[in-house]
């Protein structure tokens, strides 16, 4: 995530004018909104190999599938979704149903890596592209 | 950081402002990226005439030209065109027609196609407008890909051979340019996990080779589909192709007739006007 850092540094910046300081505040408020990779970033990171700390096997494994489905929807919003995404998280969800958790784990880590990807470049994207138009 | 300040003054946004407004007049409009497409392959490939594009691959790569010629002198689309012949003929239930929908009663349509609908603001391709006629006649909608929707398009595109292809400049129409332009950007834009757009591969790759292909350049892509894959043993829409690659790029396909490869078959369209509409097509 490129942008974290500089989210701190606009925002307190004091010797930008007010107006300045104010639309920064806007743009991120803006980005946060937008982009749900850059909301999270603010907190823990997205995607975790599984800790054997809190709650049951079952919270953690749900509390991850939960946020790898939420990215790959996001990557579907933008329409850059991978092909391999879905059919991982489908396959997670059949070892969660076997009660095979560090294999369920490993599938819904791999989709959330996926997914992070996914959007990392539909971010680079969203200009890169113009740079590739024949001229 | 006081300096950067005071010079932000309103009357230097306002410069910015005309500045970015200016840039975007600049930008270069679709017929400018049309002769700009052109010239890229001319270049590229001095001796090939631009007629000749709209044969894809065989354009390029003489050794399989000649394997594609002998297919062609018996053409494995001849069954769909028939069958398509039949559906274009046969009168709907309440005795509408297909040609009651088209310009001129004609089946030699292909080369208008996608044209932007001003009424419904979106791309319609031929493969819309033949489902856009049925419902307007209350018949059922025919499945995008489907064995009766290749077999109509096909028989269409035999009917519009010769024909130059016709897109209408999407610079005249706000709407229609925006819609070319999210096709421009979904050509250009890098996807799934091999991280590939369709550029690399059918601009700056063509007549190279992915494994065993050779690849086709992406002008004249569209003036000969639908087409029959000898490798598949049926006929294929441009869309079906579109969603071939993507999914070769390790990317998730989109539906048959969405947005994206509407706006995609836009752009890539008005990239080829003026070609001669050619389908269908045999491919390997
Ligand atoms: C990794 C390389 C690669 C990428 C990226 C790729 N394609 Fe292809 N494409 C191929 C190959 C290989 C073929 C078969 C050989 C040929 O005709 O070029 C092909 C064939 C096609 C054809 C059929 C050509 C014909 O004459 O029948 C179309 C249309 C096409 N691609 C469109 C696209 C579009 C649109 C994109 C972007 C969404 C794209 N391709 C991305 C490799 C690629």
């Amino acid at each position: 995530m490129g942008l974290r850092p500089t989210v701190p540094v606009l925002v307190s910046n004091k010797s930008f004018s007010t107006g300045y300081s104010a639309l920064s505040v806007v743009c991120v408020c803006m980005l946060l909104l937008i982009d749900p990779v850059l909301a999270t970033s603010t907190g823990q990171p997205v995607c975790q190999l599984p800790e054997s700390s809190q709650g049951t096997e079952q919270q953690r494994y749900e509390q991850h599938h939960a946020a790898a489905e939420g990215l790959r929807q996001t990557a579907a919003a933008r329409g850059m979704e991978w092909l391999a995404t879905a059919g991982l998280l489908v396959r997670a969800r059949e070892e969660a149903d076997g009660g095979n958790w560090p294999a369920a784990q490993r599938l819904v880590y791999k989709a959330c890596l996926q997914a992070e990807q996914a959007l990392k470049q539909a971010d680079r994207e969203a200009s890169a592209w113009k740079h590739r138009v024949v001229k | 950081m006081i300096r950067l300040t005071t010079l932000w003054t309103p009357a230097r946004q306002a410069v910015l402002l005309i500045a970015l407004v200016a840039c975007q007049a600049a930008a270069a409009g679709p017929e400018d990226d049309r002769k700009a497409f052109v010239a890229y392959f001319q270049a590229r490939f001095p001796d090939i005439p631009l007629a000749e594009y709209v044969n894809g691959i065989y354009a390029i790569d003489q050794d399989s030209r000649e394997q594609w010629q002998e297919i062609e002198e018996f053409p494995p689309y001849e069954f769909a065109v028939e069958q398509g012949a039949a559906l274009w003929q046969a009168p709907f239930a309440d005795g509408g027609r297909y040609s009651d929908c088209f310009v001129g009663a004609e089946p030699g349509v292909r080369q208008n196609y996608p044209r932007y609908d001003l009424a419904t603001a979106e791309v319609v391709t031929l493969d819309l407008a033949i489902n856009r006629c049925r419902k307007k006649y209350g018949q059922a909608e025919l499945t995008f890909g489907g064995e009766e929707m290749l077999a109509l398009s096909a028989f269409m595109a035999l009917e519009s051979r010769g024909n130059p292809i016709s897109i209408e400049n999407p610079a005249g129409n706000p709407g229609a340019l925006a819609a070319y332009e999210q096709g421009k950007q979904f050509y250009y834009s890098k996807r799934g996990q091999l991280n590939f757009s369709c550029a690399d591969c059918h601009v700056t790759s063509a007549g190279l080779y992915v494994r065993a292909d050779r690849l086709s350049a992406s002008l004249g892509h569209p003036t000969h589909f639908p087409v029959y894959r000898s490798k598949l043993g049926n006929m294929l829409s441009l869309h079906q192709r579109f969603a071939g690659c993507i999914r070769d790029v390790r990317a998730k396909p989109f539906a048959l007739q969405s947005k994206e490869y509407r706006t995609l078959e836009y752009f890539l369209t008005y990239m080829s006007n003026g070609l001669e509409a050619n389908g269908p097509g045999a491919r390997k």
